[in-house]
Order: structure tokens, then sequence, then C-alpha cells
């Protein structure tokens, strides 16, 4: 994401900081992969439906190439290779920690245990199973209410 | 038929994945290894765990499953699947945001939705943690109580992302490094554990 900002904004210029911003803010709040959804605003926001089309294909088609092609050559029934990728699972789940434990100091404090009361209600219905429609919904709903009636 | 469900599966995820893909993994699984029994739960966390060593999003996952599934055509649908939501989804919202333009109201609206975002992280964190440290008592060996091997295998391993969690978030390691690191100490730990499983 940082890589994306400079190149785009101080490389090319092709946006201010501004619009950058928007554009980041505009691609967190709808669903999908947000690097995707950052490439396909750039793309129509500077050349139209082509160069959303081009910037996604470029962004994923040499990632997901690679990926299958090594795939193919490792042996992942090996039990030494297992081990190895479920430690490789842990550390990306360390990482995702890290990055958890970032999003929460970005909660707004204003009136903090609503938003974890929120927040602790979706995990435990999202880790018992509640299918993940009614959680999205009934706990966006709640979410949105909790703001903009505060 | 069958690409055409490879593709529904990951079109619709999209539509329900706030905040970035992680926290919709659980989701993606179920539908992937419970519904349709595609790939065995282990194939799925490997597929993530290598699409986080390729550059680009770690969604390359999602060709990969197709891949398994259905061959090369298969890959070409997961790929269309899961792109093409990003495609339409953010294009009707270019078209509306450029029409209504109000930043306020769409930054107030992300604001709102951090706490449901944050809910669906820890619970695929938690999920991922327990699920991925299961060691040696998931292959293929044969142990005298397997059930103590098992719960002592879950506690060190929980324990281990705890220590990832520190010496990441405390800059001791880069991201890369805490990956293989940890890769690295898990094997080792298994390797012994497993000695001493044998002899005991």
């Amino acid at each position: 994401m940082l890589l994306y900002q400079d190149a785009v904004v101080q490389d090319k210029r092709w946006l201010t900081p501004e619009e950058f911003q928007e554009i980041l803010t505009l691609s967190t709040v709808f669903p999908g992969p947000n690097l995707v959804n950052l490439a396909v605003y750039l793309g129509l926001r500077l050349t139209g439906w082509t160069g959303a089309l081009l910037g996604v294909c470029l962004l994923a088609l040499p990632g997901a190439l690679l990926l299958s092609t090594v795939v193919l050559m490792l042996p992942l029934d090996n039990r030494h290779v297992f081990l190895l990728f479920q430690g490789f699972a842990l550390g990306s789940v360390a990482l995702f920690g890290v990055f958890v434990l970032r999003y929460f100091q970005g909660l707004r404090r204003h009136r903090i245990w609503l938003r974890l009361l929120a927040a602790a209600v979706v995990a435990v219905a999202s880790g018992l199973g509640v299918p993940l429609p009614y959680v999205l919904l009934v706990g966006g709903a709640a979410c949105v209410a909790l703001e903009f009636l505060a | 038929m069958i690409l055409l469900q490879i593709f529904w599966v990951f079109f619709r995820i999209n539509l329900l994945a706030f905040g970035g893909v992680f926290g919709v993994l659980p989701e993606l699984e179920r539908m992937i290894v419970a519904e349709h029994g595609w790939i065995s739960h282990d194939r799925f966390i490997q597929s993530y765990v290598l699409a986080s060593f390729v550059p680009g999003p770690n969604m390359a996952m999602c060709p990969l499953i197709g891949y398994w599934v259905a061959g090369w055509p298969g890959w070409v649908a997961g790929f269309l699947g899961i792109y093409s939501g990003p495609l339409l989804v953010i294009g009707l919202a270019y078209v509306l945001y450029r029409r209504y333009r109000n930043l306020q109201g769409v930054r107030r609206l992300e604001t709102a939705l951090r706490p449901l975002v944050l809910g669906l992280f820890v619970s695929s964190t938690l999920q991922y943690g327990w699920s991925q440290s299961t060691g040696f008592a998931s292959t293929a060996v044969e142990v005298s109580s397997p059930a103590l091997w098992r719960g002592l295998l879950h506690a060190l391993g929980l324990a281990l992302v705890g220590v990832g969690v520190f010496l990441y978030a405390r800059k001791k390691l880069g991201p890369v490094s805490t990956v293989f690191a940890m890769g690295g100490a898990w094997w080792a730990l298994n390797t012994v554990l497993l000695s001493l499983a044998r002899s005991a």
C-alpha cells in the first residue's frame, strides 16, 4: 500500500495526496481486497474501464501464475514440508495479530466500550458459525446506528 | 457447471469481504471445504500461506484452488470470480461517488464499520491460530496418548504466535523474517517433540 502511494503520488504525480487519501477511504469501505479495489478505482479515475481492467490484471496475474507453478512443484504432503508450512501459517497469524492490534488502536475513543462490545459480539457470533451475511447485516446496521445516533 | 460454481463461490466471497479478505477466510473455507468438499482444510491453509509469499494480493490463492478443483479452466474461473467483484463494486461506487461526492459521509461510514471489521479480524485470527497449531498430531504418525500431545501442541503453537507478535510489533524482526523464523521454529519444535513422543 505504501509502495503504491509513493509510485502514484510522488513519482508519477497522477494524484494529489488528498485524492489518494480519498481513494484509500473508498477502497476500504467497500468489500473486496483493498489493494485490488484501489487498483480498480485508480484505473477508472485515470483512464476509465480499460485502465481498471489492466490494473487488476497486472496486479494479480503475475503472483497468481507464479503461485500455481510453485505449488505444482512442492511436495506438500511430505511431513517436513507440511510442518514448515504450518509454521509459516502461524507466522502469518502473528503478523495479522499485530495488524489487528494496530487496527484496534485506530478505533474512535468516544464510547469505546460500546464499540468493543459490538466487536466482541461479532467475533463470538462468527466464531460460533453464524452465517456471515447475517453477521454483516446485523453487525453493520448496529455499528452504523451506534455511530450516527450517538 | 463446476466452473460456474467456482466462479460463484469466489464472486460471492468478495461481496462479503469488508475490511479486506482475512476476515472472511473462515467463511471462504466453510464454502470450499465443508460445503463443496473441493479440497482439505490443510490444502486450504497451505494455499493461503503460499499466496502470502508471492507478490500481489493474497487472493492469488483463489485461482490456485480453482486449479486444484478443475485444472486450468478452474484456474481461470477462480481468477475471474475473485477479481470481477471489485471491478463491479468499485465501478458502481466510482460512478455514485462522482455524482454525489460526499467524502465526509464515506469516511464516517468507514469509521462506523470498524468495530464490525475488528470483530471479524479477531475471530479469524483466533480460529487460524488454533487450527494451525496441530503440528505433527495431524500427520500420519503413531504415538501413545495423542490427545495429550494435541493439547500440548495447541498450547505451544499459540505461545509461538505470541512470541511472533511480540518480535514483529517490537520491530525485532521484519515481516518476512518473522514468518520464516516461525516456520523453522515450528518445524524444529515438532521434530524434537515427535522423537520424544515416539520414545515415550
